[in-house]
Protein backbone atom coordinates (compact mmCIF):
# COMPACT_ATOMS: atom_id res chain seq x y z
CA UNK A 1 0.00 0.00 0.00
CA UNK A 2 3.26 2.51 1.26
CA UNK A 3 4.56 1.66 -2.50
CA UNK A 4 1.89 2.69 -4.48
CA UNK A 5 1.09 5.69 -2.67
CA UNK A 6 4.72 6.82 -2.93
CA UNK A 7 4.25 5.86 -6.99
CA UNK A 8 1.28 7.64 -7.02
CA UNK A 9 2.90 10.70 -5.79
CA UNK A 10 5.52 10.20 -8.00
CA UNK A 11 3.38 9.83 -10.39
CA UNK A 12 1.90 13.24 -9.77
CA UNK A 13 5.35 15.20 -9.36
CA UNK A 14 6.43 13.93 -12.96
CA UNK A 15 2.97 14.84 -14.54
CA UNK A 16 3.22 18.37 -13.00
CA UNK A 17 6.46 18.83 -14.49
CA UNK A 18 5.83 17.74 -17.67
CA UNK A 19 2.97 20.25 -17.53
CA UNK A 20 5.09 23.10 -16.63
CA UNK A 21 7.30 22.00 -19.66
CA UNK A 22 4.26 22.25 -22.23
CA UNK A 23 3.49 25.61 -20.92
CA UNK A 24 7.27 26.95 -20.87
CA UNK A 25 7.13 25.78 -25.11
CA UNK A 26 3.74 26.86 -25.81
CA UNK A 27 5.07 30.39 -24.30
CA UNK A 28 8.12 30.25 -26.62
CA UNK A 29 6.21 29.70 -29.82
CA UNK A 30 3.56 32.61 -28.46
CA UNK A 31 6.98 34.62 -28.12
CA UNK A 32 7.68 33.63 -31.43
CA UNK A 33 4.79 34.19 -33.39
CA UNK A 34 4.10 37.79 -31.45
CA UNK A 35 7.52 39.07 -32.75
CA UNK A 36 9.19 39.01 -29.90
CA UNK A 37 11.93 42.32 -29.26
CA UNK A 38 15.77 42.02 -30.08
CA UNK A 39 16.54 42.36 -26.59
CA UNK A 40 13.50 39.50 -25.65
CA UNK A 41 15.05 36.99 -28.05
CA UNK A 42 18.75 37.71 -26.59
CA UNK A 43 17.41 37.31 -22.73
CA UNK A 44 15.42 34.32 -24.08
CA UNK A 45 18.75 32.82 -25.86
CA UNK A 46 21.10 33.75 -22.87
CA UNK A 47 17.90 32.01 -20.52
CA UNK A 48 17.86 28.99 -22.63
CA UNK A 49 21.60 27.51 -23.38
CA UNK A 50 19.90 24.34 -25.01
CA UNK A 51 17.93 26.59 -27.08
CA UNK A 52 21.67 28.27 -28.13
CA UNK A 53 23.26 25.04 -28.77
CA UNK A 54 20.62 24.01 -31.32
CA UNK A 55 20.70 26.96 -33.09
CA UNK A 56 24.39 26.39 -33.62
CA UNK A 57 24.66 22.96 -34.12
CA UNK A 58 21.74 22.74 -36.51
CA UNK A 59 21.84 26.31 -38.39
CA UNK A 60 25.26 28.61 -37.97
CA UNK A 61 24.03 30.71 -40.51
CA UNK A 62 20.41 31.15 -39.95
CA UNK A 63 19.72 33.63 -36.57
CA UNK A 64 16.61 33.32 -34.52
CA UNK A 65 16.03 37.00 -35.56
CA UNK A 66 15.90 35.21 -39.24
CA UNK A 67 13.59 32.59 -38.74
CA UNK A 68 11.53 35.49 -36.61
CA UNK A 69 11.31 37.57 -39.46
CA UNK A 70 10.43 34.51 -41.72
CA UNK A 71 7.75 33.48 -39.36
CA UNK A 72 6.69 37.17 -39.54
CA UNK A 73 6.30 37.21 -43.19
CA UNK A 74 4.70 33.58 -42.98
CA UNK A 75 2.11 34.90 -40.92
CA UNK A 76 1.58 38.60 -42.29
CA UNK A 77 1.36 36.88 -46.03
CA UNK A 78 -1.50 34.30 -44.23
CA UNK A 79 -2.95 36.99 -42.74
CA UNK A 80 -3.56 39.38 -45.87
CA UNK A 81 -4.48 36.74 -47.78
CA UNK A 82 -8.57 36.87 -46.96
CA UNK A 83 -8.40 40.39 -47.26
CA UNK A 84 -6.40 40.52 -50.79
CA UNK A 85 -9.08 37.66 -51.47
CA UNK A 86 -12.23 40.00 -50.56
CA UNK A 87 -11.03 43.33 -51.71
CA UNK A 88 -10.33 42.21 -55.34
CA UNK A 89 -11.08 45.13 -57.45
CA UNK A 90 -15.25 45.26 -58.20
CA UNK A 91 -15.93 46.16 -62.31
CA UNK A 92 -16.24 49.67 -62.46
CA UNK A 93 -19.68 50.94 -61.63
CA UNK A 94 -21.53 51.94 -64.88
CA UNK A 95 -21.70 55.63 -64.66
CA UNK A 96 -24.71 57.45 -63.98
CA UNK A 97 -25.89 60.60 -65.02
CA UNK A 98 -27.32 63.05 -62.58
CA UNK A 99 -31.27 63.41 -63.48
CA UNK A 100 -30.22 67.17 -64.57
CA UNK A 101 -27.91 65.37 -67.08
CA UNK A 102 -30.39 62.75 -68.53
CA UNK A 103 -33.16 65.47 -68.84
CA UNK A 104 -30.72 67.78 -70.98
CA UNK A 105 -29.88 64.67 -72.75
CA UNK A 106 -33.45 63.77 -73.37
CA UNK A 107 -34.28 67.96 -74.48
CA UNK A 108 -31.43 67.12 -77.30
CA UNK A 109 -32.28 64.01 -78.41
CA UNK A 110 -35.57 65.11 -78.98
CA UNK A 111 -34.62 68.26 -80.94
CA UNK A 112 -32.54 66.03 -83.13
CA UNK A 113 -35.28 63.67 -83.78
CA UNK A 114 -37.74 66.99 -84.42
CA UNK A 115 -35.07 68.14 -87.20
CA UNK A 116 -34.98 64.92 -88.85
CA UNK A 117 -38.91 64.77 -89.27
CA UNK A 118 -39.38 68.65 -90.36
CA UNK A 119 -36.37 67.56 -92.61
CA UNK A 120 -38.00 64.31 -93.39
CA UNK A 121 -34.89 62.36 -93.26
CA UNK A 122 -32.03 61.21 -91.53
CA UNK A 123 -28.71 59.64 -93.01
CA UNK A 124 -26.77 57.17 -91.98
CA UNK A 125 -24.12 59.06 -90.32
CA UNK A 126 -27.20 60.94 -88.45
CA UNK A 127 -28.23 58.10 -87.22
CA UNK A 128 -25.47 56.84 -86.53
CA UNK A 129 -24.48 59.81 -83.97
CA UNK A 130 -28.30 59.85 -82.79
CA UNK A 131 -28.22 56.23 -81.60
CA UNK A 132 -24.80 56.79 -79.84
CA UNK A 133 -26.76 59.32 -77.97
CA UNK A 134 -29.69 57.56 -77.24
CA UNK A 135 -27.63 54.58 -75.86
CA UNK A 136 -26.17 56.77 -73.13
CA UNK A 137 -29.58 57.46 -71.82
CA UNK A 138 -30.96 55.43 -69.06
CA UNK A 139 -33.05 52.74 -70.17
CA UNK A 140 -36.80 54.27 -69.52
CA UNK A 141 -35.51 57.18 -71.37
CA UNK A 142 -33.21 54.71 -74.00
CA UNK A 143 -36.45 52.94 -74.69
CA UNK A 144 -38.93 55.95 -74.97
CA UNK A 145 -36.68 57.90 -77.49
CA UNK A 146 -36.28 54.73 -79.52
CA UNK A 147 -39.93 54.53 -79.41
CA UNK A 148 -40.36 58.54 -80.54
CA UNK A 149 -37.68 57.23 -83.70
CA UNK A 150 -39.55 53.88 -84.61
CA UNK A 151 -42.78 55.13 -84.93
CA UNK A 152 -41.65 58.32 -87.02
CA UNK A 153 -39.92 56.30 -89.49
CA UNK A 154 -42.76 54.15 -89.82
CA UNK A 155 -45.08 56.53 -90.05
CA UNK A 156 -42.82 57.72 -93.09
CA UNK A 157 -42.38 61.08 -91.05
CA UNK A 158 -38.76 60.09 -91.36
CA UNK A 159 -36.94 58.78 -94.15
CA UNK A 160 -33.57 56.58 -93.35
CA UNK A 161 -33.06 53.11 -92.45
CA UNK A 162 -31.78 52.39 -88.55
CA UNK B 1 -23.72 12.11 -138.54
CA UNK B 2 -24.19 8.64 -137.47
CA UNK B 3 -27.82 7.57 -135.83
CA UNK B 4 -25.94 6.19 -133.22
CA UNK B 5 -23.98 9.31 -132.34
CA UNK B 6 -27.09 11.71 -132.87
CA UNK B 7 -28.91 9.31 -130.08
CA UNK B 8 -26.03 10.30 -127.63
CA UNK B 9 -25.58 13.37 -128.35
CA UNK B 10 -29.65 14.35 -127.67
CA UNK B 11 -29.19 11.78 -124.40
CA UNK B 12 -26.99 14.65 -123.24
CA UNK B 13 -28.82 17.35 -124.26
CA UNK B 14 -31.93 15.86 -122.18
CA UNK B 15 -29.72 14.95 -119.54
CA UNK B 16 -28.55 18.65 -118.69
CA UNK B 17 -31.42 19.98 -119.32
CA UNK B 18 -33.11 18.05 -116.57
CA UNK B 19 -30.26 19.36 -114.11
CA UNK B 20 -31.15 22.99 -115.00
CA UNK B 21 -35.09 22.40 -114.84
CA UNK B 22 -34.88 20.91 -111.59
CA UNK B 23 -32.86 22.65 -109.19
CA UNK B 24 -35.32 22.15 -105.59
CA UNK B 25 -37.98 23.72 -104.34
CA UNK B 26 -38.17 27.65 -104.75
CA UNK B 27 -39.88 29.62 -102.34
CA UNK B 28 -39.71 33.44 -102.80
CA UNK B 29 -41.37 35.37 -99.99
CA UNK B 30 -41.73 39.24 -101.08
CA UNK B 31 -41.76 41.93 -98.02
CA UNK B 32 -45.10 42.50 -96.68
CA UNK B 33 -45.62 44.97 -94.62
CA UNK B 34 -49.41 44.76 -93.01
CA UNK B 35 -49.82 48.11 -90.88
CA UNK B 36 -52.98 47.23 -89.25
CA UNK B 37 -52.13 43.95 -87.96
CA UNK B 38 -48.50 45.28 -87.49
CA UNK B 39 -47.13 42.46 -89.15
CA UNK B 40 -43.81 42.43 -91.50
CA UNK B 41 -42.66 39.61 -93.32
CA UNK B 42 -40.61 38.17 -96.42
CA UNK B 43 -37.25 36.78 -97.65
CA UNK B 44 -34.14 38.98 -97.79
CA UNK B 45 -32.91 37.16 -101.70
CA UNK B 46 -36.53 38.15 -102.91
CA UNK B 47 -36.58 42.10 -101.18
CA UNK B 48 -32.89 42.17 -102.62
CA UNK B 49 -34.00 41.40 -106.28
CA UNK B 50 -37.99 42.63 -106.06
CA UNK B 51 -38.39 44.48 -109.62
CA UNK B 52 -38.94 47.47 -107.45
CA UNK B 53 -36.77 49.77 -105.04
CA UNK B 54 -39.15 49.75 -101.87
CA UNK B 55 -38.59 46.53 -100.80
CA UNK B 56 -36.10 45.18 -98.20
CA UNK B 57 -35.90 43.55 -94.90
CA UNK B 58 -33.95 43.01 -91.92
CA UNK B 59 -32.74 43.21 -88.64
CA UNK B 60 -29.94 44.25 -86.57
CA UNK B 61 -28.08 45.20 -83.37
CA UNK B 62 -26.09 47.84 -82.19
CA UNK B 63 -23.64 48.35 -79.31
CA UNK B 64 -21.98 50.94 -76.99
CA UNK B 65 -19.55 50.84 -74.52
CA UNK B 66 -21.26 51.47 -71.17
CA UNK B 67 -17.51 52.44 -69.58
CA UNK B 68 -17.66 50.13 -67.38
CA UNK B 69 -16.64 46.92 -69.03
CA UNK B 70 -19.92 45.75 -70.54
CA UNK B 71 -22.50 47.14 -73.31
CA UNK B 72 -25.34 48.94 -74.06
CA UNK B 73 -27.31 47.14 -76.85
CA UNK B 74 -30.67 47.54 -78.40
CA UNK B 75 -31.65 45.85 -81.92
CA UNK B 76 -33.91 46.73 -84.40
CA UNK B 77 -35.66 45.33 -87.41
CA UNK B 78 -37.04 46.84 -90.50
CA UNK B 79 -38.78 46.58 -93.54
CA UNK B 80 -40.54 47.74 -96.01
CA UNK B 81 -43.34 46.10 -99.06
CA UNK B 82 -43.33 47.20 -102.49
CA UNK B 83 -46.32 49.55 -102.00
CA UNK B 84 -44.17 51.38 -99.68
CA UNK B 85 -45.80 50.82 -96.53
CA UNK B 86 -43.09 51.01 -93.54
CA UNK B 87 -42.60 49.12 -90.36
CA UNK B 88 -39.28 49.77 -87.86
CA UNK B 89 -39.26 48.30 -84.35
CA UNK B 90 -36.41 48.02 -81.30
CA UNK B 91 -35.47 46.07 -78.66
CA UNK B 92 -33.63 45.58 -75.25
CA UNK B 93 -34.79 41.98 -74.66
CA UNK B 94 -31.75 39.53 -74.54
CA UNK B 95 -33.68 36.83 -75.77
CA UNK B 96 -35.16 38.42 -79.17
CA UNK B 97 -31.52 40.70 -79.73
CA UNK B 98 -30.00 36.81 -79.61
CA UNK B 99 -32.38 35.96 -82.34
CA UNK B 100 -31.32 38.68 -84.22
CA UNK B 101 -27.30 37.94 -83.77
CA UNK B 102 -28.48 33.80 -84.74
CA UNK B 103 -29.73 35.25 -88.02
CA UNK B 104 -28.27 33.76 -91.37
CA UNK B 105 -27.89 35.22 -94.98
CA UNK B 106 -31.17 34.87 -97.28
CA UNK B 107 -33.47 33.49 -94.12
CA UNK B 108 -37.19 34.65 -94.36
CA UNK B 109 -37.56 37.44 -91.59
CA UNK B 110 -40.56 38.28 -90.12
CA UNK B 111 -41.27 41.04 -87.16
CA UNK B 112 -44.31 41.94 -85.13
CA UNK B 113 -44.44 45.21 -83.17
CA UNK B 114 -46.21 47.05 -80.25
CA UNK B 115 -47.94 50.12 -82.18
CA UNK B 116 -47.93 51.67 -79.00
CA UNK B 117 -44.31 52.18 -77.96
CA UNK B 118 -42.50 50.90 -81.16
CA UNK B 119 -41.04 47.92 -79.60
CA UNK B 120 -40.86 44.55 -81.42
CA UNK B 121 -43.36 42.15 -79.90
CA UNK B 122 -41.51 39.24 -81.87
CA UNK B 123 -38.84 38.53 -84.18
CA UNK B 124 -38.64 35.35 -86.48
CA UNK B 125 -35.61 33.63 -88.89
CA UNK B 126 -36.40 30.93 -90.94
CA UNK B 127 -33.31 29.35 -93.07
CA UNK B 128 -34.32 27.06 -95.41
CA UNK B 129 -32.96 25.89 -99.31
CA UNK B 130 -35.94 27.25 -100.87
CA UNK B 131 -34.76 30.75 -100.25
CA UNK B 132 -31.07 30.31 -101.08
CA UNK B 133 -30.16 31.69 -103.96
CA UNK B 134 -29.67 30.04 -107.59
CA UNK B 135 -25.78 29.10 -108.23
CA UNK B 136 -24.49 30.08 -104.96
CA UNK B 137 -22.63 26.72 -105.85
CA UNK B 138 -23.73 22.97 -105.46
CA UNK B 139 -23.13 19.91 -103.74
CA UNK B 140 -24.42 17.79 -107.46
Amino acid sequence: MKLLVSLSAAQTVLLAALGLKVFSIDMQIDDLSAGATPHAAQAERQSDPAALSWETARAPSVSVEDMRLVIREELAALDATPRNQASTPAQPARPQPSPEQVKHAVSAIDRDISLFRSRGAINEAEMATLQSKIAKLPLAERRAALSTLTKAMSKGEIDGWM
Amino acid sequence: MTIKRKTLLAGFAAAFASTAAVAGMVQPAPVDVDLTTFFAGGDMLSARYAPNKNEFIGCGVRKFDDGAGGAIAFGFCQAEDADGERAFCNTDNEDLLDAIEASADYGYVTFTWDEKTGQCTRIGFSNQSFYVPPKVGSNL
